[in-house]
C-alpha cells in the first residue's frame, strides 16, 4: 500500500524501528478519551467559496517542463496497459 | 530599528552582494546551512527605479527548501525531487517579495521536514554555528543556523511538530510558530497538513513580528487560512506545567527552566504551576496523526511528473522503484507507520484515538487559558546533541518532541526564545491562546531586553 520495496537488510532495520514506534503508540490506549469527538482540524471555519470569475492563478505554468522524461509537449511514461 | 537599517544596505550594490556572498560562503563551508544561493535580485519587487520598496525593502532572508520560490531549486532535502526547480512561489514568499525582501537562498532540512537534527538530507548534514560537532536541531536547521551565524536577519521554516522552535532553540535565536491557518501553506510541500504552519526564525522578536505582519492573512489558495484576534490584550500570568519540572532529567535544561521562571517573575509576571495531564500523550498522538497524514501526502511522489525517475519496465514498477530509491530511511519509516495506523481494523485503535486525545489536549489547554495567559515550557528535554553516531537516535528524538507537539496538536501559537545561562544555546517556549502571537512576542522582547542573547564565535557585522 505504501508503494515501497525494501532489501533484506533494510527490511530488518525498518521492521525494528517500526515496532518501536507502534509499541509507543500503545500509550494512547490508557488515555480516557472514549466519549470525546475526534479533532480532525484545529480551527475549522467551514468552506469558503470565491466568486465565479476568471482570474490568473500563480500555478499557471507549463507542468510538462518539470517532467523527468518528455517528448515535446507530452510526459513520457512506461506503458500503463 | 538599527539592526534592520544595517541589513537593508547589504544588497544595495554589487560590492555589498559580494561581501555578503563571501561571508555566507565562508560560514556555509563549515555549517552547510544553505543548499542553494539565489541569483542577484532574489526576486524582490522593485519600485520605479528598480530598487526594492516596502516594509522589508532590501532585507535579505532565507527560505527552507520545502517552500517554493519560483525559479529556485525545491529539493525538500530528498533525492526523489532531485534537481526540481519550483515553477511558482508560495504565497508567503510572494508577500515577502512584495514587501521588498530578497530571498538570498534556500536552506537545509531533514528530508520533507521529518526529523529533529537536519542530518537526514540529500545535501548532507547541517552543523550548529555554536559548535560544528553539534546538530543545529531540525527540521528547519538550515534556517536557524543561517540566522544564528548572522548570514540573514530572518528565515522562513515550517513547524509541523516543533521544526521551527527546536532548531531556533538549539541555535540561540527566536522561532515563532504562528496560530494554525494564520500563514498560508500554499507553496509549502505538505507533510502533515492539519498540524503544520510556516514559521519565522529571526534575530529578534520584533523582527519575527514584522515578518509575520507581512506574510499573515487569508489566502484564496489555502482554504485553511484564517484571520482573528486574541481573546485578551495583556499578559499577567504565566503557567508552568508541573510535569515539565518533575520529569526533566537534564541539569542544564532544568536550570534554564528554573532560571527563566525567576527571570519572568522579575519582569513582573506572575508565574504559577499548572497541570497539563495530556502532555504525557502528546508525542504519541502527534506521531500517529502526522505519519497518517504523511502517508497520504507523500503518495503524490511517483517520479512521473517531476523529480527523479527510476528506470523500470512497467508504470507500477517505475513508481515503486522511484519511491524506494528516492526516499530516505526516516521518510519510508513514517510512510509505513502511517499506512499501518490507517489500515482497516487499526483505524479506531490508533488514528481515531489519537484525534480524541487531540480533543482532550485542546480542551485542557482552553481550560488553562482561563487561569493563565501563557504557558512556559522547555522546547526540548536535552541541549543540542552531537552529530554522528552518538546522536540521539530517531526514536528518542520523537519522544523528545513532546513539549513542542502540544502547540501543533492544539493549533496554538508559540515562540521559542534563547536563555542566557548555558554553554550551548538552550531555549524555552511560550505557548499562547489562538491569535496571541503579539502577546508572545512582547513577552519574548521584554525578556530579551533584560537578557540579551549571545552570538556564536565567528558571527560578524563588520562586512555589512
Amino acid at each position: 500500500m505504501a508503494r515501497l520495496r525494501f532489501g533484506a537488510h533494510e527490511s530488518a532495520r525498518l521492521e525494528a524501528e517500526l515496532s518501536r514506534i507502534v509499541d509507543y503508540f500503545a500509550l494512547l490506549a490508557e488515555a480516557d478519551v472514549d466519549d470525546l469527538r475526534p479533532t480532525t482540524h484545529p480551527l475549522l471555519t467551514g468552506s469558503r467559496m470565491r466568486d465565479d470569475e476568471v482570474s490568473d492563478l500563480p500555478t499557471a505554468y507549463d507542468p510538462v517542463r518539470a517532467a523527468p522524461d518528455r517528448d515535446e509537449r507530452f510526459i513520457v511514461v512506461p506503458n500503463v496497459l | 530599528m538599527a539592526e534592520v537599517a544595517r541589513w537593508r544596505a547589504v544588497f544595495t550594490d554589487e560590492s555589498g552582494r559580494s561581501r555578503w556572498l563571501a561571508y555566507a560562503r565562508g560560514w556555509n563551508e563549515r555549517i552547510n546551512a544553505f543548499v542553494s544561493f539565489a541569483d542577484a535580485d532574489g526576486g524582490a519587487d522593485g519600485g520605479a527605479d528598480g530598487a526594492p520598496v516596502g516594509p522589508l525593502a532590501g532585507m535579505p532572508c532565507a527560505v527552507k527548501d520545502n517552500i517554493a520560490v519560483a525559479g529556485q531549486p525545491l529539493s525538500c532535502g530528498s533525492a526523489l525531487l532531485g534537481a526540481h526547480v519550483a515553477p511558482f512561489s508560495a504565497t508567503c514568499v510572494r508577500r515577502l517579495q512584495r514587501a521588498g525582501a530578497i530571498v538570498a537562498g534556500k536552506t537545509n532540512l531533514d528530508e520533507f521536514g521529518m526529523g529533529s537534527d537536519t542530518q537526514a538530507s540529500v545535501h548532507g548534514g547541517c552543523a550548529n554555528p555554536w559548535d560544528t560537532e553539534l546538530v543545529p536541531g531540525g527540521s528547519s536547521g538550515g534556517s536557524a543556523a543561517a540566522v544564528a551565524a548572522g548570514i540573514v536577519p530572518f528565515a522562513l521554516g515550517s513547524d509541523t511538530g516543533g521544526s521551527v522552535r527546536q532548531p531556533a532553540s538549539f541555535c540561540g535565536v527566536f522561532g515563532l510558530k504562528p496560530t494554525y491557518g494564520v500563514v498560508s501553506r500554499f507553496g509549502l510541500v505538505s507533510y502533515a497538513s492539519s498540524l503544520e504552519v510556516i514559521g519565522i526564525i529571526a534575530e529578534t522578536p520584533a523582527l519575527c513580528g514584522e515578518v509575520l505582519e507581512v506574510i499573515a492573512g487569508v489566502d484564496e489558495h489555502d482554504q485553511s487560512t484564517v484571520a482573528g484576534a486574541p481573546d485578551r490584550d495583556e499578559v499577567r500570568t504565566i503557567g508552568v506545567p508541573r510535569a515539565c519540572r518533575a520529569e526533566l532529567r537534564d541539569p542544564q535544561v532544568r536550570a534554564a527552566l528554573d532560571d527563566s521562571v525567576d527571570q519572568l517573575g522579575e519582569l513582573g509576571y506572575r508565574v504559577v504551576d499548572v497541570d497539563l495531564t495530556t502532555l504525557r500523550y502528546a508525542a504519541a498522538a502527534y506521531y500517529v496523526i502526522s505519519c497518517a497524514e504523511a502517508s497520504a501526502n507523500l503518495a503524490r511522489f511517483d517520479g512521473v511528473r517531476y523529480g527523479a525517475r527510476a528506470a523500470a519496465e512497467s508504470a507500477d514498477e517505475t513508481i515503486i522503484a522511484s519511491r524506494s530509491e528516492g526516499f530516505g530511511d526516516e521518510v519510508k519509516l513514517r510512510v509505513l507507520a502511517g499506512t499501518y495506523v490507517l489500515r482497516s481494523g487499526f483505524h479506531d485503535r490508533y488514528y481515531l484515538r489519537a484525534q480524541r486525545v487531540r480533543t482532550a489536549l485542546r480542551d485542557e489547554l482552553a481550560g488553562l487559558f482561563g487561569q493563565v495567559d501563557l504557558l512556559l515550557m522547555p522546547v526540548y528535554p536535552v541541549p543540542p546533541f552531537a552529530r554522528g553516531s552518538a546522536r540521539l537516535d530517531p526514536f528518542e528524538q520523537k519522544v523528545a518532541d513532546r513539549y513542542t507537539t502540544v502547540a501543533n496538536l492544539a493549533g496554538a501559537p508559540a515562540v521559542s526564545f534563547p536563555t542566557p545561562q548555558s554553554r550551548v544555546p538552550i531555549g524555552m517556549q511560550l505557548i499562547g491562546p489562538n491569535f496571541g502571537e503579539r502577546l508572545l512576542l512582547d513577552v519574548a522582547a521584554r525578556y530579551a531586553a533584560a537578557h540579551p542573547p549571545a552570538r556564536p564565535q565567528g558571527y560578524s557585522e563588520d562586512w555589512r
